[in-house]
């Protein structure tokens, strides 16, 4: 198969039934980031973008894309990376956020649950056998960044969540009735709190299998392993069956995807609730004492 | 004879090469398709509907990883 370009393609898009070469597969992949920061503004002038970078190959990509988008137009990056705390996993994946950020000339800042919260991952696994890993580590590294982003002058916190993540999340969400949590999937932000910096998603409409693809084809050295916490076996269901669909009907994602952003603009307005300031820790939160507090009482 | 090595396994299997079959047809048997892996075909980044030749050599990325 060939590309438009008649150069050999390497990807075949079922969903579109492109096919494209290296170079026009490159390029295209940032037209399409531009356009979602376009459309919905997710970055505007002389911002500051704080990028939350694991070391995987999303938040690497994403990282690689806005890189080239603000040599051309007028916003900075810093890279922020949580360490967790997972032996024999985040150490190695940190070492690449650092040779990767120094090899692009952007600023690497590292911060860690250990010296934040008092305990790492590891360590809080041992203390607590009944929630899973996932769920101390997704509410930790969620204030972690917020806060870090915010101390650190940050307009926006880009965050590397692609379009198979989102749909996972939207059709978990909505097969678990959980519409609280359905404002963080949005397509565009909505400023809730001064002390929250807005969250955006410019890889939101990038299938996963394109992040791969992507940094296989520009040689970015990503960590490939998977957590050792093995992830929340709800969502490993729910991504098979997407899968599944998608191999079926290849539009499948996107039609979800779309239909979720029909409604979201209905919904949010009734989703906004009053945000208070933790009595503990001053963090914003919904509640009195914020998730984290929470969870730090009970270890 | 086929070569596969399966990046996420850390596995390397051999498979009986035969006329008419494609990098799909592979992954299929391998439990991946074409939503769940990538395929470097002799260390190129190939399109699952290719075909494959005798003595290639395939590397299966698994499209899970990392975050
Ligand atoms: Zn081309
Ligand atoms: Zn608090």
């Amino acid at each position: 198969m060939y590309c438009k370009c008649g150069k050999k393609a390497i990807i075949f898009r079922r969903y579109s039934g492109e096919k494209l070469c290296e170079r026009c597969f490159n390029k295209s992949m940032v037209e399409r980031v531009k356009k979602v920061i376009r459309k919905y503004s997710l970055i505007e002038k002389n911002d500051l973008i704080g990028v939350g970078v694991s070391g995987g190959k999303d938040s690497l990509v994403l990282l690689h894309i806005l890189k080239k988008l603000s040599e051309k137009y007028p916003f900075d990056l810093i890279a922020i990376t949580i360490d967790e705390g997972i032996k024999g996993y985040r150490d190695k994946s940190i070492r690449l956020v650092q040779k990767n950020c120094k090899s692009w000339g952007i600023e690497s800042k590292i911060y860690s649950f250990k010296e934040e919260f008092g305990y790492t991952l590891d360590e809080i696994v041992k203390r607590d056998r009944e929630l899973s890993p996932c769920s101390y580590c997704g509410v930790f590294r969620r204030y972690l960044l917020n806060k870090k982003a915010r101390e650190l002058g940050c307009d926006k916190l880009a965050v590397g969540h692609n379009l198979d993540d989102e749909v996972q999340t939207i059709l978990m969400n909505f097969l678990r009735g959980d519409l609280s949590r359905f404002g963080r999937t949005g397509s565009y932000y909505i400023r809730l709190n001064e002390k929250f910096v807005p969250r955006i998603k410019p890889l939101r409409e990038i299938p996963e299998k394109e992040d791969v693809i992507y940094a296989l084809v520009n040689n970015i050295d990503v960590e490939f392993s998977e957590c050792p916490y093995a992830g929340e076996a709800y969502r490993n269901n729910i991504r098979e069956f997407l899968n599944k669909m998608e191999m079926e009907q290849p539009t499948t994602k996107y039609s979800l995807l779309r239909s979720y952003d029909k409604i979201y603009p209905l919904l949010a307005k009734n989703l906004t609730k009053e945000v208070r300031y933790c009595r503990n820790c001053g963090e914003p939160t919904i509640g009195e004492i914020c998730k984290t507090c929470e969870l730090l009482e009970n270890l | 004879m086929i070569k596969v090595r399966l990046l996420r396994e850390n596995k390397e299997k051999f498979i009986e090469y035969s006329r008419g079959l494609k990098i799909e047809d592979i992954l299929e048997s391998l439990g991946y398709s074409s939503e769940t892996a990538v395929v470097k075909r002799n260390g190129k980044i190939s399109i699952e509907d290719e075909y494959i030749e005798d003595n290639d050599e395939l590397l299966i990325i698994p499209v899970i990883s990392g975050g």
